[in-house]
């Protein structure tokens, strides 16, 4: 036992990670499955073409933000969608100190990424893209907009192909309510990092802080008797569990008495 | 200063429970040959999380283990001579850390069925696996872009739950102290997010106290 306190107080040396939001209303969607979407016919300068930049999407999302386990947010590849000239033209923020979205370019729902030439938005060639959700209510995420540097300047076309799924990642993750992280090995990271596989500690914390998942009962103590729900199986499971446990119980018990 | 390698340190790490666990069963078993009461027992051990799932440097290296200290309490109640209900509840320290802003620490509650064998005991049981996830408020300034912003940080703390899946062998050394090893399955029935993190632990038995 001696042997255990000690070990026990050991145990002071401690390691972890630090992750941002992205406001201080935690903002976040509503709900479970955020589809993201790409404006098509705007990229001229990105060096990719539209179903490209899909595919780059697709891999973002299932690269890394839908791998986190204790997360429920789940982001889906869209489709190539058509929308206003505005979306490749105009500012993200109209004219303000504090970023205050641009109306005429509100994202009905989920999430669009669009190719954009504002010379306000990317005051500098290596600035990449700027995300933000700009179509709020109250603290829930309607729509988040997704802007990539399509300027003549832009640095995004010299990125490789998974340097580009790493970009869009990151952005995908302000546009879900994440800020940026003081870790270098973490995709919320500022910087690109000259490979990222995968999510780091810190990314799996913050997405998972604000999508906390929570199996295997939903809601006020409620098992998801819907077969294609994500707490059907486990929800079977410990019903099952519970059923065989009694059952075991209940002959041991009849055993104990018949001796 | 040298790195060592990962695939050196795996190695290393699979030799040596392969020792800790082959060479104690033998005499274990001539000792001891029907371990069958119900037993109280406290454990200590490590757990290494989501393995193979999060990178660690930029260099695109992902992790096999960290520190992460884990405490459970666990009873064996057994139902026939060779398997027992094994309850178990337990935690993982809380972890703060680089810049001390966040902490986390893991709640679980399982409930294992324990297979006795002569040689070494198999566990597979399932459970509740909760991330209790927290800051300390305000906010915290870091790069954006050519500048630097205010990023809001985390404050009331945050629970996620997994329902998991456990599997597992552990051997007693002694009377007194026993080993496991074990892996915790998130989302098993998912491929999506998939996870597994894997953990040892070294168990003293109080015995039939309960």
């Amino acid at each position: 036992m001696k042997l255990m306190a000690a070990l026990f107080l050991c145990f002071a040396a401690f390691n972890a990670q630090a992750f941002t939001l992205n406001n201080s209303a935690k903002l976040v969607f509503a709900q479970d499955e955020v589809t993201v979407n790409v404006a098509g016919g705007f990229c001229t300068n990105i060096g990719i073409t539209d179903t490209e930049f899909l595919t780059i999407v697709g891999e973002a999302v299932d690269q890394f933000w839908n791998k986190a386990p204790t997360s429920r947010l789940k982001l889906r590849q869209g489709q190539i969608i058509n929308v206003a000239t505005a979306f490749h033209t105009d500012t993200i923020c109209t004219a303000s100190t504090n970023c205050t979205p641009n109306p005429t370019i509100a994202v009905t729902s989920d999430i669009l990424v669009s190719c954009n030439n504002n010379s306000a938005n990317f005051t500098s060639s290596s600035i990449l893209g700027v995300t933000i959700p700009n179509n709020i209510s109250g603290t829930t995420i309607l729509g988040s907009l997704v802007m990539i540097n399509d300027m003549a300047s832009t640095q995004f076309d010299t990125k490789t192909h998974a340097e580009k799924v790493a970009i869009i990642s990151h952005e995908l993750g302000h546009a879900f309510g994440l800020g940026h992280s003081p870790v270098e090995d973490s995709l919320m990271y500022y910087a690109t990092v000259s490979q990222r596989t995968r999510l780091g500690r810190d990314d799996i914390d913050g997405i998972s802080y604000l999508y906390p998942k929570q199996q295997p009962i939903s809601g006020c103590g409620t098992i998801d008797l819907n077969k294609s729900g994500p707490n059907f199986w486990p929800g079977l499971f410990i019903g099952v569990s519970i059923i065989a446990l009694a059952e075991l119980f209940r002959k041991k018990s009849k055993a104990s008495t018949a001796i | 200063m040298k790195k060592i390698k990962c695939p050196t340190l795996r190695l290393n790490v699979v030799t040596l429970f392969v020792l800790i666990f082959c060479m104690p069963a033998y005499s274990a078993t001539k000792s001891k040959p029907s371990q069958s009461s119900n037993d109280f027992y406290l454990s200590l051990g490590n757990l290494c999380e989501y393995v193979g799932k999060i990178q660690t440097d930029s260099n695109g290296g992902k992790n096999f283990c960290s520190f992460t200290p884990s405490l459970s309490l666990n009873y064996d109640y057994f139902v026939i001579p060779d398997f027992a209900l094994s309850p178990e509840i337990g935690a993982t320290l809380p972890k703060s850390g680089r810049d001390s802003n966040i902490k986390t620490m893991t709640l679980y509650a399982l409930m294992n069925g324990k297979y006795k064998t002569s040689y070494v005991n198999f566990i597979v049981g399932a459970g509740v696996y909760l991330t209790r996830i927290w800051g300390p408020g305000g906010d915290e300034t870091l790069n954006n872009g050519n500048s630097s912003d205010s990023f809001p940080l985390p404050k009331d703390p945050v629970y996620t739950r997994n329902f998991i899946v456990n599997l597992g062998v552990s051997n007693e050394f002694s009377q007194d102290i026993s080993g496991e090893l074990y892996t915790y399955i998130f989302n098993a029935l998912k491929k999506e997010d998939r996870s597994f993190s894997l953990g040892f632990s070294l168990s003293y038995h109080f015995g039939e106290i309960l």
